[in-house]
């Protein structure tokens, strides 16, 4: 079965500066993958290179198996939609959905039919004579998308999708492309958001320093990132440095007991902060040590513990705990990710 | 107590339209006036002769309207096209080119018609377009591209070219873009350019004299000659029927655009 894109070792420059290299990258028929990066890191760039409004350098770009990379945007079989619905303000909305099939000289019928069909699948039917102009933000996208699905793509590629929309209008969006039915379409989502990444990826690809770092479905990655890199851009809060030997993890906490296993040396150990929790009366406590910081998240509120030299945040229990109060913590052993290399992985 | 902005506000509104209005007032006053004499207000005698004689059967402005109307439509038509694509490059260029593409749109603006008009006139002549209707259309584009350029430089640099790589990744062509995007989307600042054009054009007298030869009578070349004369009442007839179409057609360009705004995204 032939993957809806793929990447060879693609190098495309950020104007007259070198940016992504070597960027390789497979996206299964059907399949979300997110493209999880900071801002500034080449996402956009990536994806008009991929849809043909950036040269690529080197490498080869193949969608739908078929090789693409010297192809103009028109012939790619990919639709790039940017982080702003460009919806044409002289069409109305339906001859905006229409426009791809109009292109290809689709007949009259059938292209009725079919824009009908997909602004339903957007609720939009009831808005089909309206002119852009007079969409709310989240509309907007919604026709965006439908117009993009009429072009019936291999590849969709969406450039932060979510950014600059407010929390209503944002789960609106996020409802849309999580329902969106692919039927064999591969769908590239370019964004910062770690939430946006959880919510919507089957697997998320992680673009740091011009290349694809780790690609693992949102679970995995969270609890095993590929490298220190990846670990400090996803924000898992806890990192202990130490020494492996003979499968034990030794660190400034003393002998860390871990299921995770890692070569002889220089060992760093990462986990969320959800490994962590503070002992119940009677628990065995891993580490012992004061409440320095309370961190007042909306759904997870969190504590800041040191530990001798070491910090770590923790779930916060109920009542939480002021700082200055000593806690004992639990470190759930099979969370804990070894990375070898330690300080410069 | 009113604040300066307001008193300049409602001072310099009066003395703007007293500006603009005033002097196509006293043309249509001289045009259909004669013994008019100071301190008198108003002219003695009201007569149409001034009109009769520009407009009537034979009559030379005639010919000459019909002349400088080709003119300005072919050249506002053309300085368009070329603006378009000229101001979309240097608006896409980087770092010196788009300085000195800028600078290459400037120079004709800033340089003066006669300047202009003598550096145009050996190369006209050597192609064999001197004193040809041609020649002064070639002449014209000059000073209205450089316009044209300029004003679709700024067009240009603030809009994105977002809805044209939607439409090339929906599998539009170049040429489909264009006709089905760029088009429709740009119809304000297009007719605006021709519109920009036709006016440069209109209201040229140094170049259509020197790349004319005198031979190619346009409007304002009339008009020169009504005044070199001393024949005042044909002279601001004249300037009547140069100043009327242009204010009629942006009149009608905001009227049919009343509801088209400029698009960004």
């Amino acid at each position: 079965m032939t993957e809806a894109l793929s990447l060879d070792a693609i190098a495309v420059n950020f104007g007259t500066m070198p940016g992504l290299a070597d960027v390789t990258l497979t996206i299964a028929n059907g399949e979300r993958v997110v493209l999880l990066a900071p801002s500034g890191a080449g996402k956009t760039t990536l994806l008009r290179a991929i849809a043909g409004l950036e040269p690529v350098l080197s490498g080869c770009v193949s969608i739908g198996g078929r090789p693409v990379t010297n192809d103009p945007p028109e012939s790619r079989g990919a639709v790039y939609l940017h982080q702003t619905p460009m919806l044409f303000p002289h069409l109305d909305v339906a001859a905006n959905v229409a426009f791809p099939m109009r292109l290809r000289r689709v007949e009259r019928d059938v292209t009725a039919r079919r824009v009908a069909e997909l602004l339903a699948s957007v609720h939009m039917s009831e808005l089909a004579g309206r002119k852009p102009g007079s969409l709310s933000g989240g509309q907007r996208h919604r026709v965006a998308l439908a117009r993009a699905m009429a072009a019936g793509p291999r590849m969709l590629l969406l450039d932060e999708p979510l950014a600059s929309l407010d929390p209503g209008l944002r789960q609106e969006v996020r409802q849309v492309l999580a329902r969106t039915q692919l039927d064999g379409t591969g769908m590239l989502i370019a964004t910062h958001d770690l939430d946006d990444a959880v919510l919507l990826a089957d697997r998320v690809a992680v673009l740091l320093g011009g290349r694809i770092a780790q690609v693992a479905p949102a679970a995995v990655l969270f609890r095993t990132p590929a490298t220190l890199r990846v670990a400090a851009f996803l924000g898992i809060p806890n990192r202990i440095n130490g020494r492996m030997e003979r499968g034990v993890f030794h660190s400034a906490l003393g002998q860390v007991p871990v299921r995770d296993t890692a070569p002889d040396g220089k060992t760093a150990a990462v986990f969320a902060a959800d490994a962590v929790t503070v002992a119940r009366s009677g628990e065995r406590a891993t580490v012992f040590g004061e409440v320095i910081e309370v961190h007042s998240h909306l759904r997870h509120p969190s504590i800041i513990v040191r530990c001798g030299t070491v910090a770590l945040e923790a779930l916060a229990p109920r009542p939480v705990p002021v700082p200055g109060t000593t806690v004992g913590l639990v470190i759930e052993s099979s969370v804990i990710h070894l990375l070898p290399g330690g300080d410069d992985a | 107590m009113i604040s300066m902005p307001t008193v300049a506000r409602r001072g310099l509104l009066p003395i703007l339209l007293l500006s603009a209005f005033m002097p196509l007032a006293i043309l249509m006053l001289v045009s259909v006036g004669r013994d008019w004499f100071f301190p008198a207000l108003l002219p003695g005698t009201i007569d149409l002769t001034g009109w009769r004689t520009v407009l009537g059967s034979g009559a030379r402005l005639r010919p000459a309207l019909i002349a400088s109307g080709v003119l300005a439509v072919a050249t506002g038509v053309a300085a368009m096209v070329f603006g378009a694509f000229a101001g979309s490059a240097i608006a896409s260029a980087r770092g010196w080119r788009r300085v000195v593409g800028a600078g290459a749109a400037f120079l004709p603006v800033a340089a003066p018609p006669v300047a202009v008009a003598t550096g145009l006139h050996a190369t006209l002549l050597g192609a064999g377009l001197g004193s040809s209707i041609v020649g002064v259309f070639i002449a014209h584009l000059v000073p209205a591209c450089g316009y044209t350029t300029l004003y679709f430089l700024g067009v240009f640099t603030v809009r994105e070219g977002g809805f044209e790589d939607a439409a090339r990744t929906l599998g539009a062509g170049v040429l489909d873009v264009i006709r089905r995007v760029t088009i429709p989307m740009m119809r304000r600042e297009l007719l605006e350019a021709v519109l920009l054009g036709a006016i440069v054009s209109w209201g040229q007298v140094a170049l259509t004299l020197v790349a004319g030869g005198g031979r190619v009578r346009t409007l304002p070349l009339e008009v020169m000659d009504y005044l070199m004369a001393g024949q005042d009442q044909l002279a601001a007839t004249g300037s009547l029927l140069l100043a009327i179409p242009p204010l009629i057609a942006f009149g009608v360009l905001r009227l049919a655009l009343r509801n088209v705004e400029m698009v960004l995204p």
